[in-house]
């Protein structure tokens, strides 16, 4: 394991059931992920890239293998534990956004605060600054369905950088937007990485790898090739 | 903004989502209450008809006996009635809460109109004194007994056996309290009916003077009352047993307990099961209505919980959801079946005889503050359990199965 590794996989198995069938998704996948850098995992739909993003994420449990968060195991943590790092540690950004239709970008991103023991006073500052840091200063009161996808993918960055995670996870990010939307937002992601915030982005878009700086290519639950990348 | 605001704040917003389905839940809670409380209301209203009649018709708010006289059949009853009445009569009167006193006589007796020979129950009454209470005593024909010397009140199905109207005259046959035989000529002033057939077709009154002349004695059997308030009971009840310690005080409730406690408490028990069966219908209609909203934001749920919500915070999420459904339907519920009382139904609803009755009687359907209060409680707990069934199999869904989920 190098010194700048924030997450290390050994032999990482994993496999759906769904009724008695079987789909194995990873077959013994092992890799390292930087700190404070872009790692694109690559590859076509079905290749396991999504299910690694949800191993690292917690948010599938280890079957087989290790999985390393900054040097401690994450097989065998309680409900509890796996809850703690999700909401101090990582900050998950999806393809379709699931943004609260009925609240504003203010209160979307608010709302992902409130486990993070702050006064309301300091939960607005910051939920303001994040969006601001997102280019949406002047769309704070604003509902999701008054704004472009781009600009809704935008919240949703927010609502998983205001928390300061060290880690945000982001599947298929670009896939709802154009070609020009979807630069900005990896570009934010960048700037957030340039900052010291490690992102692992799950993608098969070209553009989005281009942000990477390091591109992990999955197929058939194992991996084919690891690259450095560049914007 | 509070955590909890938070939450109130995003589950409130949140039944806006889809406000034909937040319609449908509110709705069936408020069927499910206002129907609940116009039934307990109309419950309440047949109780108190049924209290009304007992209280008014026969046996006032309870009665003195001397002690454990009812508890047994005596072979010379007379010798445990209350002697010596008057001066307990005129202490009774001075407790506050007490408004009527009536000193009384049970007799068995038979009567005749010359012809026809009947078995028969008489009561000596003070006529003046009861006729001013005992409203709920219909005089079908003639007039109640009040100061008639000679008067005698049949029960409607005893007039109709012995064949006589007012202005006949019936004669008493009954046993002295010194095993003599001893008669009266009386006059029939009026006929009266109470709904209770049993009652109607074996009781008269004659003036409590003529009944005691008739037994030969100066008791009386028993001291019934008339009270302000049916509350007032408990507190007479103490301090007259405080006072006499000789004498017991029984309430109507336990005097009258085949018609009216009886049907009280199966009215009750009646009432119970429909309520639950009320209760399942509107948790059901609940469950039915928020699971198809629950299961179409299974991705919601699990974007919430990979940014660290537990599962515990999404339930308290659904449940507030739930709650706020509870609280509007439950209170639209409420002030539906009040307005349905005040409004459609303020003449009160015209009911068959009863078990034991004769004749009709209007119900009102009376609503109290209490049973409102439970009726909205329960409404309330109603839709928390409705979203409880719906959200907590959702809730539990592995993180990447509710992201993964259309």
């Amino acid at each position: 394991m190098s010194n700048t590794s924030l997450f290390v996989c050994r032999d990482l198995k994993f496999t759906y059931r769904l009724g008695k069938a079987l789909f194995p998704a990873l077959r013994g996948l092992s890799a390292e992920i930087p700190s404070g850098k872009i790692t694109a995992l690559a590859g076509p739909s079905g290749s396991g890239k999504s299910t690694l993003l949800h191993l690292l994420g917690l948010i599938e449990p280890v079957q087989s293998g290790n999985l390393l968060y900054g040097g401690q195991d994450f097989s065998g943590l309680s409900e509890t534990q796996k809850n703690q790092f999700r909401r101090f540690d990582m900050g998950f950004i999806f393809q379709q956004f699931f943004l609260f239709d009925t609240l504003s970008a203010l209160e979307n991103v608010e709302y992902f605060l409130k486990n993070q023991h702050l006064s309301s006073k300091e939960r607005l500052k910051r939920s303001e600054a994040a969006l601001t840091a997102v280019g949406l200063k002047d769309h704070l009161l604003k509902k999701p369905n008054e704004m472009s996808g781009g600009q809704r993918q935008r919240v949703a960055i927010a609502r998983a950088l205001v928390k300061s995670p060290k880690v945000i996870l982001a599947d298929e990010p670009t896939a709802s937007l154009d070609q020009k939307t979807g630069r900005e937002v990896m570009e934010l992601l960048k700037d957030l990485s340039q900052r010291g915030t490690t992102i692992i982005v799950a993608s098969h878009d070209p553009m989005a790898l281009s942000y990477a700086d390091q591109i992990i290519h999955i197929q058939d639950g194992n991996i084919v090739s690891e690259v450095g990348g560049g914007a | 903004m509070s955590n909890f605001l938070l939450l109130l704040n995003l589950a409130a917003r949140n039944l806006l989502r889809n406000p034909r389905r937040t319609l449908a839940v509110l709705l069936t809670v408020a069927m499910g209450t206002g129907s609940l409380f116009t039934f307990e209301g109309f419950n309440h209203g047949i109780m108190n008809q049924y209290r009304i009649n007992t209280i008014h018709s026969r046996l006032g708010y309870g009665q003195l006996n001397t002690r454990g006289y009812r508890d047994k059949v005596h072979e010379k009853p007379w010798e445990h009635w209350i002697e010596n009445p008057q001066p307990i009569v005129d202490g009774i009167r001075q407790i506050p809460g007490v408004t009527h006193v009536f000193p009384r006589l049970n007799f068995y007796s038979l009567l005749s109109n010359g012809a026809v020979t009947l078995s028969g129950r008489g009561q000596g009454i003070n006529g003046v004194e009861e006729a001013d209470f005992f409203h709920a005593l219909n005089i079908v024909e003639g007039e109640t007994l009040k100061d008639q010397p000679d008067g005698i009140l049949l029960g409607q199905g005893l007039a109709r056996s012995l064949n006589v109207k007012p202005g006949d005259r019936v004669t008493v046959l009954a046993n002295t309290v010194h095993s003599s035989m001893n008669g009266a000529d009386l006059t029939v002033v009026g006929i009266f009916h109470t709904g209770a057939k049993e009652f109607d077709d074996l009781v008269y009154r004659i003036p409590l003077t003529v009944a005691q002349t008739l037994l030969d004695t100066d008791r009386v059997e028993s001291i019934s009352l008339g009270l302000k308030h049916i509350d007032d009971w408990t507190p007479v009840a103490t301090k007259l047993e405080g006072m006499h310690p000789e004498l017991e005080a029984i309430p109507f409730a336990v005097l009258d307990k085949v018609y009216y406690q009886n049907a009280v408490d199966w009215l009750g028990s009646q009432f119970d099961v429909i309520r639950l069966i009320f209760l399942l219908i509107v948790v059901l209609g609940i469950f039915n209505t928020i699971s198809t909203g629950i299961l179409e934001r299974k991705q919601e749920v699990g974007n919430l919980r990979a940014n660290g919500e537990s599962r515990g915070q999404i339930l308290a999420l659904f449940l507030t959801e739930g709650a706020c459904l509870g609280i509007l339907g439950s209170l639209t519920g409420v002030l539906i079946a009040f307005l349905l009382a005040h409004t459609v139904l303020s003449h009160g609803i015209l009911m068959p005889p009863s078990p034991g009755l004769t004749r009709q009687f209007h119900v009102f359907v009376e609503l109290t503050f209490r049973s409102g209060l439970i009726t909205f409680l329960l409404g309330v707990v109603c839709a928390f359990l409705g979203t409880l069934l719906a959200a907590f199999k959702v809730t539990r869904l592995p993180i990447g199965e509710a992201l993964r989920s259309v």
